[in-house]
């Protein structure tokens, strides 16, 4: 993104912009549903995402890495919605089951509700590198370039995230070392990783 | 100061035969994840992206990117 409006703004960025942001959508979605667990609050922040990066498009510099622009955005506002609201980022097990309404597809034993609710009770910070690196195939680099942290940092929360994600999806959710715990309704800590 | 018991530690004779070298730890994945069970968790990672991104769009993005559009052809025109 650029610092202020681009003065070369014109017809032609206006429509390249829309298309690439008509584009990225099922990405941003996925991203969200692995943010917030939750349909609606998920597909609120796809949306939320899209308005802001309209309205902030003369900012952004053409020919720039327009994906991690977009997941940029979307995590700085899911996590300004969380400071403000004092929600917790972790979902209810509930929620999590109901996370996906498409048919359950089979891999290898796992199915895809699994797989999503296990997820969720993984800390934001596993989920987002997992999502991004695991799900989407970003590039640990470009992870780190939307994450605002150094790319060993990345690296060493996938690698933390795959192995408590394995143990959940095992059931061992003794051993998997991210499970949070809800405590009365009251808002979940954030694991901090090791910058 | 007195020298440490273990001094002598780097002057110890290292394998240099072969037989010994291919008998060296191989390096190990610093997650502890079998292969195979960490190419079953990504691959359940991007069916998990793929059906989300697969589900149909809500009436309000569709809505959204409809006026979006209207917006961006506006300024095309």
């Amino acid at each position: 993104m650029t610092d202020g409006p681009n003065e070369e703004w014109g017809p032609e960025q206006e429509a390249a912009f829309h298309a690439q942001l008509v584009a990225i959508i099922p990405s941003l979605r996925s991203f969200a549903r692995g943010l917030c667990g939750g349909r609606d609050m998920a597909e609120d922040l796809a949306q939320d995402t899209v308005m802001r990066a309209w309205s902030a498009r003369k900012r952004f510099l053409v020919g720039s890495n327009f994906r991690a622009w977009m997941f940029t955005i979307m995590r700085n506002q899911f996590y300004t919605s969380i400071r403000k609201s004092g929600r917790s980022v972790v979902c209810d097990p509930e929620m999590a089951e109901r996370v996906l309404v498409s048919e359950a597809t089979q891999q290898a034993g796992l199915h895809v509700q699994d797989v999503a609710a296990a997820l969720q009770k993984l800390p934001a910070e596993q989920r987002e590198v997992l999502m991004l690196v695991g799900a989407q195939g970003v590039a640990y680099e470009e992870a780190a370039n939307i994450i605002g942290c150094a790319v060993g940092t990345v690296k060493s929360r996938v690698a933390r995230g795959r192995a408590a994600l394995s143990k959940l999806l095992e059931g061992d959710e003794q051993d998997a070392g991210a499970v949070q715990v809800q405590q009365g309704g009251r808002p979940e800590r954030l694991r901090v990783a090791n910058c | 100061v007195s020298e440490p018991a273990n001094a002598s530690f780097e002057q110890e004779e290292r394998p240099t035969r072969p037989e010994d070298r291919l008998e060296a730890p191989r390096p190990v994945a610093n997650d502890g994840i079998p292969p195979v069970r960490r190419s079953v968790v990504s691959s359940a990672l991007r069916q998990l992206h793929d059906s989300v991104a697969k589900e149909p769009l809500p009436e309000e993005m569709l809505r959204l990117l409809k006026d979006i559009e209207d917006r961006a052809g506006g300024g095309a025109r």
